[in-house]
């Protein structure tokens, strides 16, 4: 008998543990418009790969004085976070987003290319700049998923 | 116990933790026991070794070796008594780990059937009925 118990607890422990890799993107009360939520979960693992490597190149750049680094954000996981920090200007975040410094064509291309659909830079003193699809409110609100 | 059952569980779980979408309930978790800003750390870390890994090892590999690990224990749990008294709570395991899989086959439950999942679950279960020891009775005596 202590040994039927003992099998019973374990699976238990086996089906908690498997609960975790439930999708929490995959409720039914996801919004009726939104994609897939197997091709959605693809998209986002692809995303956090993308933010990583970002942040890992421009660790390697001339710009690593910044400590630059970016993170999937957004309630969908589909905005690039950007944290720098020091304190920027709209100018500098301009070039930071269009120039080819760190990759070809800027962020601009760079987070079209990783379907993000859209970029948040937040600086060391806390103001945000937005590109793409991403509302003010949005931007001020976005912190990583 | 350590090796056929928890090591497994660890393994998977390190592939779950490194390379699996943070949508997922873990991550939920995670964030409620206020260690995710060094999950990230470590996500950020080991994000771009999974561009040279192939994808059946972060996507199937796990659920292999929770079959694996469920398998063995109940294996180790039942080891020196007969067979058929353990043989319903390997059905369990065999049923636990590809039934969900199965089910996403016939669309009982949402998520994308992968028939590599189902086998390398199946392979799993088999391989830890082989090598784990287990009933040393084949059938009846010692329940």
């Amino acid at each position: 008998l202590n040994r039927h118990v003992l099998s019973f607890f374990t699976l238990a422990v086996f089906l908690l543990l498997a609960t975790g890799s439930t999708d929490t993107k995959n409720a039914p009360s996801a919004e009726p418009n939104t994609p897939d939520p197997s091709s959605r979960s693809a998209a986002e693992d692809v995303r956090a790969t993308a933010a990583a490597l970002f942040t890992s190149r421009y660790a390697r750049s001339n710009l690593a004085s910044w400590n630059i680094r970016a993170r999937p954000a957004g309630a969908d996981c589909g905005v690039l976070l950007v944290t720098i920090g020091a304190t920027m200007d709209d100018s500098i975040i301009e070039s930071l987003h269009y120039s080819s410094d760190v990759y070809e064509g800027g962020v601009e291309h760079f987070y079209h290319e990783r379907t993000f659909r859209g970029v948040v830079y937040s600086d060391a003193s806390g103001h945000r700049w937005r590109y793409g699809l991403v509302s003010a409110s949005e931007a001020e609100n976005a912190s990583p998923c | 116990m350590t090796i056929h059952v928890a090591l497994p569980v660890m393994v998977g779980a390190a592939i779950y933790v490194s390379w699996r979408s943070p949508t997922l309930l873990l991550f939920r978790w995670f964030r409620v026991a206020e260690v995710w800003p060094l999950i990230q750390e470590w996500r950020q870390t080991v994000a771009a070794m999974s561009d040279s890994l192939p994808e059946w090892f972060i996507y199937s590999i796990p659920d292999a070796l929770w079959v694996y690990a469920l398998a063995a224990a109940m294996n180790l749990i039942w080891e020196g008594h007969a067979r058929r008294a353990a043989t319903p709570w390997l059905i369990c395991a065999v049923v636990a780990g590809c039934g969900g899989e199965v089910l996403q086959r016939f669309g009982g439950i949402p998520g994308t059937y992968d028939a590599r999942d189902l086998l390398l679950s199946g392979c799993a279960w088999l391989l830890a009925l082989v090598i784990v020891p287990a009933g040393q009775i084949p059938y009846g005596g010692n329940t």
